[in-house]
Formats: C-alpha cells, sequence, structure tokens
C-alpha cells in the first residue's frame, strides 16, 4: 500500500533538514532559479504573462499545479507582492495556493478572523483595494492582525467563472500604496485571463472530477500545513520561517513544496501521505 | 433513482447526524446509501496503519459477511481502493475478463452479489478504509449515484474518526446520553476541520504525540468535543501554544492549558 520513493528514504530528507537548518535561521536563496519569478524591480510583462497561462493550459488538466504556477504569475505582475489564490467549495472559503508564506499567513489570519478583503471580494464579486492597513477600519481586528505581520496594503480581485465568483486573487505588499492605479489595472487584466483560462480548464474536467481536483489541491494544502506544523514543534519556530525552510529546500532541489512536506510527514511517521487519485469509472 | 445530489447529501447528513458516534453512525450512513444508490448492501472498512482493521459498519449481516472475506483473503476491491486511493468499480464480478481477486469473487459469487463499488476514505492526507457497495444485478454506478457515493465516503471519515479516537472517556457522547452529539451538521463539521489551522495543529501533534497525521487529526477532535469547542478553535489554541494534548494511551488527548 505504501510506495517509499527510493530518492525520499528518511536519511536523505533528514541531512537535507540538516543543512537548511544549520544556522538556526534559513535564509531564502533570493536568486530566481525560476524564469517565473523575476527580480524584485522588474515587472512580470503581461504578453509574457499571458503566454505562459496558455502553457499551463496545453499542460492538461492539473487544476492543482495551474492554480500553484497562477499565484507564483500573479505575484510577479506587480514586483515585490505576495499572492494568495482563494476558492470556495460546497460553501466554505479555502485558500488552496499561495505563493508564499506571507500571502499564507495572511490567509490564515482571515480563515480564523472570518473575515477580511478577500473573503470580501469573493463573496461580493468586487475589487477590494485596502491602500493602507495602518487607516483600516472594514474587518475589526484584521487590519491590526495584518500590521503585526508586516502587511500594509493588499487588492483582492474577485476570479469570475461564467457568471459566479467561485474565489478571489489576492495581493498583498510589505509597504502602504504600494499598488498603483497602473498595477492595479495590469493585475485585473491578468486576472482576467487567468478567469479564461481557468474556465477553459475546468471545462475539461468534469463536475464529479473538478470537485476531487479541489479535493486533491485541498490535500495537498493539508499535506504542507502538517509539514510546516511538524517544523513548528521540532525546531522551535513559527508557521513563517517553517515555510521558508519548505521553500528552500524546494528551491535549491528543484522540486515540488508539497513533495519536500509529504517526505517530512514519512520520515515521521513512515507513511506517505498523498492526495487521492481523481475520480473515474473503471470497469 | 431520481434523487438529487442535494437530497442525497440531506439525507446521508441525517442518517450520521441522527445516530451514536463511531459504528451506530457508519450502520446508518450504510443504509441510507443501500436506500440511495441503488445497491443492496453497503459496508465501512477500516485499513488503519495495519493495525487495527476490519469490517466496521454495514447495512446487514450479509454485507458484513461480504466484508469481512476481504479480510480473511487479504484480497478484495476494498483493500485495494485503500492501496491505490482510489475508487475500484466491478461492473460484473462475474466476467471471464474479472481475475484481480480470486477467492474473494468466488466468495461474493456464492452470496449472489454481481456488482462491488469500493470509495476511499480520507483523513486529512491519509486513506483510513474504504466504504464498499454490493450489488446484486451487474452494471455500473450511474453517474449521481457514483458522486453521491463519493459524498458517503466523505462522510464516513467522521464516522472513523470516532473510531480512531476509540472509546474515549474524555468524549461526553459515551458516558451521557443527553450529550449533544457534536454532528449535527456532518458537512459543517468536516468542514470546520478542512481549515488551515487545523492541518498545521495536526502536524504539530504528529511530532508530539508522535501518532499519524489520522490519529493526530481525531486526537484534536477528540478533545474539541469534550471541551465543547470547534476543532478552529482547538487548532488556534496548539498553535499559539495555549493547549499542549498529551501524550497518553487512553487515545483522549487530554490538555492542559
Amino acid at each position: 500500500m505504501c510506495r517509499p520513493d527510493p530518492a525520499a528514504s528518511p536519511s536523505a530528507l533528514a541531512s537535507a533538514f540538516r543543512i537548511v537548518g544549520a544556522g538556526g535561521n534559513p535564509t531564502v536563496d533570493a536568486t530566481p532559479s525560476n524564469p517565473l519569478t523575476p527580480g524584485p524591480q522588474e515587472p512580470l510583462d503581461l504578453a509574457a504573462a499571458y503566454a505562459e497561462l496558455q502553457n499551463l493550459i496545453l499542460d492538461g488538466p492539473d487544476v492543482t499545479g495551474f492554480l500553484q504556477q497562477l499565484a507564483t504569475l500573479a505575484s510577479a505582475i506587480v514586483p515585490g507582492t505576495h499572492c494568495g489564490i482563494t476558492l470556495r467549495r460546497n460553501g466554505q472559503v479555502a485558500t488552496v495556493v499561495s505563493s508564499d508564506a506571507v500571502a499564507m499567513r495572511m490567509d490564515e489570519v482571515q480563515y480564523i478572523r472570518g473575515r477580511g478583503p478577500c473573503l470580501a471580494a469573493s463573496h461580493e464579486g468586487t475589487r477590494i483595494e485596502v491602500p493602507d492597513m495602518e487607516t483600516e477600519t472594514r474587518w475589526g481586528d484584521y487590519a491590526g492582525h495584518a500590521v503585526a505581520n508586516d502587511i500594509r496594503s493588499v487588492v483582492s480581485l474577485p476570479l469570475t467563472l461564467d457568471g459566479k465568483t467561485p474565489g478571489a486573487l489576492n495581493l498583498f505588499a510589505t509597504t502602504p500604496h504600494a499598488f498603483t492605479d497602473h498595477d492595479i489595472a495590469r493585475a485585473e487584466a491578468f486576472t482576467a485571463q487567468a478567469a479564461t483560462a481557468l474556465t477553459i480548464l475546468l471545462r475539461h474536467v468534469s463536475h464529479t472530477a473538478l470537485d476531487d481536483e479541489l479535493r486533491e489541491a485541498l490535500t495537498t494544502r493539508a499535506v504542507i500545513d502538517q509539514a510546516l506544523g511538524i517544523l513548528m514543534v521540532t525546531r522551535k519556530i513559527g508557521a513563517h520561517e517553517a515555510f521558508e525552510i519548505l521553500r528552500h529546500i524546494s528551491q535549491t532541489t528543484n522540486r515540488k513544496v508539497s513533495t519536500i512536506a509529504a517526505e517530512l510527514i514519512q520520515s515521521l511517521t513512515g507513511h506517505p501521505p498523498e492526495p487521492p487519485r481523481p475520480l473515474t469509472q473503471r470497469s | 433513482m431520481t434523487v438529487s445530489l442535494e437530497a442525497m447529501r440531506a439525507q446521508l447528513n441525517a442518517a450520521v447526524a441522527g445516530a451514536l458516534p463511531g459504528i451506530p453512525a457508519a450502520n446508518e450512513l450504510c443504509l441510507a446509501s443501500v436506500g440511495l444508490f441503488g445497491v443492496d448492501g453497503a459496508a465501512v472498512s477500516m485499513v488503519f496503519d495495519g493495525t487495527s482493521r476490519g469490517t466496521f459498519g454495514s447495512s446487514s449481516e450479509t454485507s458484513r459477511r461480504l466484508d469481512e472475506y476481504q479480510f480473511t483473503f487479504g484480497e478484495g476491491p476494498c483493500l485495494d481502493a485503500v492501496a491505490t486511493r482510489a475508487p475500484v468499480m466491478v461492473s460484473d464480478l462475474d466476467s471471464p475478463h474479472e481475475w484481480r481477486w480470486p477467492a474473494f469473487t468466488g466468495a461474493a459469487l456464492d452470496e449472489g452479489v454481481r456488482g462491488v463499488f469500493a470509495m476511499p476514505i480520507m483523513i486529512t492526507s491519509v486513506c483510513v478504509g474504504a466504504l464498499d457497495l454490493f450489488r446484486d444485478t451487474p452494471g455500473p454506478l450511474e453517474g449521481d449515484q457514483l458522486a453521491g457515493a463519493a459524498m458517503a465516503a466523505h462522510l464516513a471519515s467522521l464516522t472513523l474518526l470516532d473510531l480512531i479516537t476509540g472509546d474515549a472517556p474524555g468524549d461526553p457522547r459515551h458516558t451521557d446520553p443527553d450529550a449533544p452529539s457534536g454532528t449535527e451538521d456532518a458537512w459543517d463539521h468536516l468542514a470546520d476541520m478542512d481549515r488551515i489551522e487545523v492541518y498545521q495543529a495536526t502536524g504539530m501533534l504528529i511530532s508530539q504525540l508522535d501518532v499519524g497525521p489520522a490519529e493526530a487529526l481525531a486526537r484534536l477532535r477528540a478533545h474539541a468535543i469534550a471541551t465543547n469547542q470547534t476543532a478552529s478553535q482547538v487548532a488556534v489554541a496548539i498553535l499559539e501554544r495555549r493547549l499542549v494534548l498529551e501524550r497518553d494511551h487512553d487515545g483522549t488527548g487530554r490538555g492542559h492549558q
């Protein structure tokens, strides 16, 4: 039942974690190892982003992978920002993917508090802007938590598919007034393209399979979050640092964060956590 | 069969929410499945870490016996569904092309079963069991019946969570007949556990209690029920290090603040 990946032996993983943790405070490799994440000062060209979107569709109906790439692309549209994508499923809102730990942490705050710009954009289907968290009064203590997490401005854009709003694309920045009108226009144009791409992608999968894909995306999140929890205990760090460790290993070994997370869980429990396969009826 | 998916969802919820947690709820879920998906029998198998395994809920004695054949012979659709974490659909066991489980197939055919459909049951990131549906006539599950069976398997994870926690002394539902079942809306209950903070707290428990993901979630949930909180509230307390669940052997995960 368990088919251990030979490349994922606990000892190999343990040594990987030792290397990363040697200084006690891992630093993320700032050198872009991926053409989708250009340097901090250089916005990603929209035409290049659209071309990349098309490539993602051609790659096949992997909704999870698509969304993850979408978040990475979107965070590159406005340099220096962090992106989270929120989707509604069975009435429940969940962040399926985040470009990095900052976006992930903000989403956490929002779900714990039950309100915030991403939920508002998703529910109301309209763009929500927060130019400066210091003076923001909507959503109760959300702004205070955002500032405590070093987030100063937010733009949440509804992801509209077939006239319905199943979610939102959220951009976070650590400076106030980080988003110019031009940035917002670019982000909206990209989000519209992304929604179209996502719609095309979803037409390839049936409703049952779609629910499966979303469930798989959430299961992947479960694996990543469980791994974060493990690191938080074993290394006595917060979720942010834990995510940076996973991300660093992912970048240096060129493997998915979810794969690293699954290996960490396997090294501790002896069982590989894996998302369920898509639901297909076979004879 | 013209039951809508929404109606299936409501009926499955009522079956689980109306029963005592654990095996009674699993039995009710199986009975509801028989009524909704055009099958003649249903059973919930648990295959958890290779240690506790077997048939836990069923719609009838025949279904229980059919399900147990898989553990007797060490083969069958349920075990394959768990191993592959994918549904295993057998529209006709009597087909000449059906050679996967010679011992199980022979026994099932003797009981008059032709169709078997096994849906994996997931708890967080691991597969802990399967919902098995048995039918006396050959043929595939229709579209909505298949989607409904997937929903039933999702709900079955709640009943298996109860079983993993065991007959937890910390759970008032086991000692106080008037205690809230904690599953008035089983779907809400599942959604409450499907959250970032719950998964991160589960990860912390994996490390602190030296247990697997499914048992970690079961401990978290048992504490939530015992203290009348939501899973999310307990998770936040664990993440903020206000609550530490003790490593113990009775499965209650008793906490101290």
